[in-house]
């Protein structure tokens, strides 16, 4: 299965609207860990759904993982996959002083040939998805950091950057179409 | 308790920028109140404003930081959505821990077409 994981924080919004905004249905799984205050997942999740044509889904414990759908973190519970394909919601401590916390998600994901997965860390405070991307790209992942220059707060893309093990520095735009050739 | 009519609240120590953005963004239509400092602001939120809030960081006595903890603390962070605007090209330290409550950062001088495209993007986020 493909699978994409995006890391987003303060400035996300706005810069994930533009990048899934006229999606066409992708034969991939996209995965959305956005950093937002609990009441705002389902208005979220609502503008999301507007743009595309992918169904767009906020995550339950024990959802499975999907072709073809968005899924949405729920704000306040950490985000993990077992075996890469159901969804487990963890309510421990936050890390990086959030949760959900992508690192959590991305340290979840295992090796598995059968899988092709892509990370990307967007705009954001702090290092959150830095030690996550370092991982996936250890197995085998591809990792992409969007251009420090395009995003509101630099420190989480630059982070990621700073690991060394990040494969593409990325405008919204060629992020999009990075997704979009992923398929 | 009368309802505080405005779409955005402009919160800043600098009497030039609350002018500067209420101009812009009433011309675009929008309703704007200001205030002058974090305990204005609060003030504002317990008299029921729901909306935009751009919120300066350096303030005296409560700076951006100090009155989004506040807001925290009352529980009226539910229909709002905060924007940073400030001078300053990158947050400091004192946002981990409170980034899930800023959606989006503007830095000044910010661009008056991004400022009104964005205002307009996240009222989207208010809940009716």
């Amino acid at each position: 299965m493909k699978i994409v994981i995006i890391g987003s924080s303060t400035g996300g919004p706005y810069i994930l609207e533009k990048i899934l905004a006229g999606f066409p249905l992708l034969k991939v799984a996209i995965i959305i860990v956005q950093h937002l205050p609990p009441t705002f997942t389902r208005t979220f999740r609502n503008h999301i759904a507007a743009l595309t044509q992918m169904e767009v889904i906020i995550i339950n414990e024990n959802s499975p993982l999907t072709e073809g759908k968005i899924f949405i973190a729920p704000a306040g519970s950490h985000l993990l996959l077992e075996k890469n394909r159901i969804f487990k919601l963890d309510n421990n401590e936050k890390i990086h002083g959030v949760r959900p916390a992508v690192d959590m998600t991305l340290l979840s994901i295992q090796k598995r040939t059968e899988d092709k997965i892509m990370g990307i860390i967007l705009t954001g405070m702090g290092r959150d998805g830095a030690n996550g991307l370092y991982h996936l790209h250890k197995i085998g992942g591809i990792t992409i950091a969007q251009d420090p220059l395009t995003s509101p707060i630099k420190s989480m893309p630059q982070a990621a950057i700073e690991t060394g093990e990040i494969d593409h520095i990325l405008n919204p735009e060629q992020i999009r179409e990075k997704i979009i050739s992923f398929s | 308790m009368n309802e505080i009519k405005g779409d955005i609240m402009i919160v800043d120590d600098d009497a030039h920028v609350r002018i500067a953005v209420r101009t812009i963004l009433s011309d675009a239509g929008f309703n704007v109140i200001a205030a002058s400092s974090g305990k204005e602001c609060i003030n504002f939120l317990k008299d029921g404003f729901s909306g935009v809030l751009l919120l300066d960081i350096m303030m005296p006595e409560m700076d951006g930081w100090d009155t989004i903890s506040a807001i925290l603390e009352s529980g009226l962070e539910k229909r709002i959505v905060i924007v940073m605007l400030t001078a300053k090209n990158n947050p400091d330290s004192k946002m981990i821990g409170l980034q899930e409550y800023v959606i989006d950062y503007l830095t000044k001088p910010f661009d008056n077409e991004e400022l009104i495209e964005k205002v307009g993007f996240f009222l989207r986020y208010i809940p009716k």
